[in-house]
């Protein structure tokens, strides 16, 4: 069983074509760079995974059930995904915030003291998120993606804003992911060079996938 | 159970900012209070003729002054697009919805509080006379308010013309909610209560209009 | 079906304008003039019949905005699309040739009458609707907005007609003609004048069906 698959999947936005005909499947366990210039649709690519856009053609499979489908609705408990936007409410403390997400998945309080530890924000917990930089809220957006330890996880654009131990930490984060055999999919510009175990590549251009290896 | 947790936790959420900003009530509680002043100042004293149209009055403002809070009440989850992760919820996406009006409904409820308040002050209005089944109105009419007005300000929030749209979507739909809810107050404040009907069908439209948010907000949330 | 409307348009247009040539020459030769409110009676002919087609393009649009939420196939929601167009055109209609026959004959442009004003709102409510559609930023969610706005708007409209009816009382306007013992010919042009409103219904809708068409297809054309 596939982990994701998309069959024939075509998204649209007011005429432009972010996504044309994407059929692929991704199985259990891979680390995946999802690369492409701008506008060429990694973003709308994890929307439509994460079931978060609906796509304008076509079918998204995840953990085998049709991810569109409301029976599908429990198996959004096992994805974490952080957008372009790090979807937190500017008013709430940083430890709000994870608390508030915590309960949507219906996670206890350990989870947000790990998560707090894994991307370094202790002394950061008590702030108001619109306080912080731009460069914390990226983490604290990481933060809330891995509250409930995903089985698949999508990152957009993750290492934007981060400082080098950042980085760091998110480095170690993944590669524990790939050893616990759990899936990532990261998009990121193709330059960024990361010395990461990627042991896939999926090459948007315009909407379409060029190279897969 | 999923379901009513996500719900529970939507709404402790907004009451959190809610209580912790006060700038959704305020701007609500500011705006109300600014008209009704300017209505006493520029019309005629209320006398037995037109004390008749001080229900609809009132309510009209009611509905005015909710489309700050209703607008904000979507602001803050489209700000930083912090939707997404009701987007992400793992369970109905209904109860995104009941959660949002269930926060609405407290915010609306103490608006309509706020606007008793004022009338009776400035337009001599005397609510001991309308009895408990005033606040069972108020209960109901803010709960149709905060169905239609969540569902709608949803609906208008992704547009470039989100002020403009949401009393345009609003206010034909609100229509009826408005002529009963006036009429019962009236009736109410002239010491009679009136038919059963007109309380089933407040309650009807209420009820229709939450089932319609509750079954489309899946749809309405996927982008 | 969407490919039949669209095949019929010009069976559509032919048979509005000579069912429009017939009525019109009913309306001017064969019903008489009514003794108490003069020539101006007539403009009842060319009032009366647009409530059908305004109706049943509303009603399109709630059943195509429903359909579209349950198959997600975009015809339905084009369908949605031409409904509330074609439906809007025919309230305005409406609402314009109502006034112009008050005024002489209840000496008022506008009474807050039961009729007038729930078919206002109507009007407001499908006004709303294209307004939505218009201001979106036009991707799939604009359709799901609207579906669901369609939906909300039509069951809406029976509560208007009692609140309305509450709050307003008893109405002025005259009942349902065919009850009110209309002489045969007035009946007989009334009639001339619904079937040509919606031959002419048919056809509006059949050609906005065809644009919508024609739209999509270039956009897949252009950009495929």
């Amino acid at each position: 069983m596939h982990l994701v698959e998309l069959i024939d999947v075509d998204k649209r936005y007011s005429g432009i074509r972010a996504l044309r005909q994407i059929s692929m499947t991704i199985g259990a366990g891979s680390l995946v760079h999802v690369a492409g210039a701008n506008g060429a649709g990694k973003s709308t690519l994890l929307r439509v995974i994460a079931a978060v856009t609906r796509p304008s053609h076509g079918a998204v499979h995840v953990f085998g059930e049709d991810a569109f489908k409301a029976s599908a609705a429990s198996n959004r408990a096992r994805v974490g995904y952080l957008g372009a936007a790090s979807a937190l409410y500017a008013d709430l403390t940083v430890a709000e915030n994870l608390r508030f997400s915590a309960t949507l998945f219906g996670l206890d309080e350990s989870a947000i003291g790990s998560q707090l530890q894994a991307m370094n924000l202790g002394e950061v917990a008590d702030q108001k998120v619109g306080t912080l930089s731009f460069g914390y809220r990226r983490r604290v957006g990481l933060a809330r993606a891995l509250l409930n330890n995903p089985d698949l996880l999508l990152l957009d654009e993750p290492w934007n804003g981060l400082d080098q131990e950042a980085a760091k930490g998110l480095f170690t984060v993944l590669n524990a992911r790939v050893q616990a055999g759990q899936t990532t999919l990261v998009a990121a510009h193709a330059t960024a060079a990361d010395p990461l175990p990627f042991n896939r590549v999926l090459q948007l251009e315009r909407g379409r996938i060029v190279e897969d290896v | 159970m999923t379901g009513a947790r996500v719900a529970a936790a939507i709404l402790r959420k907004d009451l959190l900012l809610d209580l912790r900003l006060g700038d959704r009530l305020g701007q609500m509680w500011v705006f109300a209070a600014l008209v009704i002043v300017l209505m006493s100042i520029t019309l005629p004293a209320v006398n037995d003729e037109t004390r008749a149209w001080v229900p609809a009055l009132l309510w009209t403002i009611a509905l005015l002054a909710s489309l700050l809070g209703l607008a904000r009440s979507l602001q803050t989850e489209r700000d930083d697009g912090a939707i997404q992760q009701l987007v992400q919820v793992p369970c109905d996406r209904g109860w995104v919805f009941l959660g949002k009006v269930a926060a609405n409904w407290l915010a609306l409820f103490a608006l309509l509080l706020w606007i008793a308040l004022l009338s009776a002050l400035f337009l001599d209005v005397a609510w001991t006379r309308a009895g408990f089944e005033m606040i069972g109105l108020a209960l109901l009419g803010s709960l149709g308010l905060a169905a239609l007005g969540t569902l709608l300000a949803t609906l208008a929030s992704s547009s470039r013309f989100a002020q403009f749209l949401l009393p345009v979507l609003l206010f034909p739909l609100m229509l009826p909610i408005l002529v009963w809810a006036s009429l019962l107050t009236r009736d109410l404040l002239g010491g009679q209560i009136s038919a059963a009907p007109l309380w089933g069908v407040l309650a009807l439209y209420d009820w229709i209009f939450l089932l319609i948010g509750y079954f489309t907000f899946n749809a309405i949330l996927e982008d | 079906m969407e490919a039949f409307w669209i095949r019929s348009a010009r069976i559509w247009g032919v048979l509005a304008l000579t069912a429009l040539a017939v009525w019109l020459g009913m309306v001017v030769f064969y019903a008489p003039v009514e003794k108490v409110q003069g020539v101006v009676q007539k403009i009842f002919y060319a009032h009366v019949p647009n409530s059908l087609p305004a109706y049943l393009g509303f009603g399109l649009t709630a059943l195509g905005g429903l359909l579209f939420l349950i198959t997600r196939r975009e015809s339905y929601d084009r369908l949605a699309q031409a409904g509330a167009e074609v439906g809007v055109v025919f309230c305005t209609l409406i609402v314009v040739t109502g006034p112009i026959w008050a005024k002489p004959v209840w000496g008022h442009w506008w009474v807050w009458d039961l009729r007038l004003t729930a078919t206002l709102v109507l009007w407001f409510i499908y006004l709303a609707y294209l307004f939505l559609r218009a201001f979106a930023y036009g991707s799939d969610a604009t359709k799901t907005f609207a579906s669901v706005y369609g939906i909300a708007g039509i069951i809406a409209v029976p509560f208007v007609k009692f609140a309305v009816e509450l709050a307003k009382g008893q109405t002025m306007h005259p009942d349902d003609p065919a009850k009110a013992g209309l002489p045969a010919e007035m009946q007989f042009t009334l009639m001339a004048g619904f079937i040509a409103y919606l031959l002419v219904f048919a056809y509006f809708l059949s050609r906005r069906l065809e644009i919508a068409k024609l739209e999509a297809d270039l956009q897949e054309r252009l950009d495929p």
